[in-house]
């Protein structure tokens, strides 16, 4: 869409920030590496931002902050109470080294089954990405 | 070959993206065994290099191609597609020509001064023409995501990697009492050969798909594909270098402002050794998703933002933003619901004090989501 040079800006601002912050904020000992992550959070935090307020001003794409924000959000919720909940019941009755993946991929599954319901996800769109059969004819 | 939308596009890149990885990772391993960890160290001494040289003749090669591809396509202007490509091919190839002269007839002087061990010399000097094909390639990979057919460079990667690897097995017996460097080296040429045999392919499918299709239309003169190509593609460059630099400073930096924080200098480096080797990697992965969604979502973009369909336009970015959020927000749930646990899992290491990675994995709960 021609914002080659935003995307160049909203480069330099990232190594700048996290430039910075190593610098300035890693020799205090209290944060050391951590001063990287804070480097890496508020850089990843002002491209996000930056980038849909640019195409917000300049282009006629509206986002639905409903569709990409609320609704995964509210979906992620359930599969983190799921996967912590299912990870409790099986350590408490079963004791085996598969607790944690079992309760990971049920947490996943019921991610899926929330977008579905939530319709942030359709399920014809998602069988038509999965054709993998059509590729190639 | 039917045309894909660029999730099927998006969906086919992630599965190539993971079998190629999977593929490096296995010559990753065989090299380790072959070479020991002196060797390693040669080779991952040059990679950076390397990598820096394909940033300077490749990165936004590809997205700059597709774009004007894609914007091409709408007005049916096959001509002009043709007529793109070939300027591509002539920019890059003389670009990267330069770039691989230079690279060869300096090899020494980038070993002993830049990566400060002569051994490296070899190396650097074997992997200077690939740059000229990974150039070329990347014009060519441009117009085939531009046209939407992303299962022919998919499946090309594929055999690449596949070809990279023979070629190392066979070299390494052959080397194998002719000491490490000549290993790495014939490590950097089956590089070469893999990225040879990926232009020839691109180029046969180009050629052959080239034949199907060619209505006379009105082609631009080419001062004019030279500056839609430059225009985007200077800014994109630049970041790239940019940001390998700064890949190679942070090396340098992040130790020497741990020591300065009260490490010592073995511990802050394998405190940055660990954050880089290990917690990254693992953050990162999911990211072959996003990636593969960017690279079939700029030409899907430009293709619609060139029809004025404002509708298709909204719903692609909401529906792309919708994807990278479901992932950002699963990611981040799986990073922090059992972060020491998690990171065992993949470290061999098993007497080791996990606080800390799981401490990091933790702090990942927000940059997880807005990383994606």
């Amino acid at each position: 869409m021609g914002f080659q040079k935003k995307v160049m800006e909203c480069s330099l601002s990232n190594i700048l920030i996290i430039t910075t912050s190593i610098f300035f904020l890693m020799p205090i000992p209290k944060l050391n590496i951590y001063a990287y992550i804070i480097g890496f959070a508020l850089s990843s935090t002002y491209v996000v931002f930056r980038g849909m307020y640019i195409i917000k001003k300049r282009t006629v794409i509206r986002f639905n902050l409903t569709k990409i924000m609320a609704k995964p959000a509210f979906c992620a919720i359930f599969m983190f109470i799921s996967i912590k909940s299912i990870n409790k019941y099986l350590s408490l009755h079963y004791i085996t080294k598969y607790n944690m993946i079992s309760s990971f991929a049920a947490g996943i599954i019921i991610y899926f089954i929330m977008l579905f319901i939530t319709k942030t996800l359709h399920l014809k769109q998602f069988l038509n990405v999965l054709n993998i059969k059509s590729f190639w004819n | 070959m039917k045309k894909t939308t660029y999730l099927q596009g998006a969906f086919i890149l992630s599965l190539t993206n993971i079998l190629t990885g999977i593929i490096a990772f296995i010559y990753r391993i065989f090299l380790t065994k072959t070479v020991g960890a002196e060797g390693i160290g040669i080779y991952q001494l040059v990679l950076p290099l390397y990598y820096f040289f394909i940033t300077l003749v490749s990165s936004g090669l590809v997205t700059t191609i597709s774009k004007l591809i894609a914007e091409n396509r709408v007005k049916k202007n096959f001509s002009n597609i043709y007529h793109i490509i070939k300027v591509g091919l002539i920019i890059s190839g003389i670009w990267s020509s330069l770039l691989a002269i230079f690279i060869a007839f300096n090899s020494s002087f980038l070993g002993t001064y830049i990566l400060k061990d002569e051994r490296t010399a070899y190396p650097i000097l074997i992997f200077s023409p690939a740059i000229i094909f990974i150039a070329l390639s990347a014009v060519l990979k441009g117009y085939f995501y531009g046209m939407e057919k992303v299962s022919i460079p998919s499946s090309i990667d594929i055999v690449e990697k596949l070809i990279r690897l023979i070629i190392l097995v066979v070299i390494t017996r052959y080397f194998i009492n002719h000491g490490i460097v000549l290993i790495c080296a014939g490590a950097m040429f089956a590089m070469v050969c893999g990225e040879i045999l990926s232009l020839i392919l691109l180029f046969t499918f180009y050629h052959y798909k080239r034949n199907l299709l060619i209505p006379r239309t009105k082609i631009q003169t080419n001062l004019s594909i030279i500056k839609n190509i430059l225009i985007p593609l200077l800014p994109l460059s630049i970041s790239g270098a940019i940001e390998n630099i700064l890949d190679m400073i942070d090396a340098v930096l992040i130790p020497s402002k741990l020591v300065e924080a009260g490490f010592s200098k073995q511990s802050a480096l394998s405190l940055y050794g660990e954050l880089t080797g290990m917690v990254f990697p693992l953050l990162y992965f999911p990211l072959i998703i996003i990636a593969s969604l960017s690279t079939t979502l700029i030409p899907s973009i430009a293709y619609s933002y060139a029809s004025n369909n404002s509708i298709a336009l909204n719903k692609k970015c909401n529906d792309s933003m919708a994807i990278a959020s479901i992932i950002g927000f699963a990611s981040a749930v799986v990073f922090t619901s059992y972060p020491s646990e998690y990171v065992k899992s993949f470290i061999i290491d098993r007497k080791r004090d996990f606080y800390f990675f799981g401490q990091l994995f933790r702090v990942f709960l927000i940059i997880g989501y807005l990383l994606y």
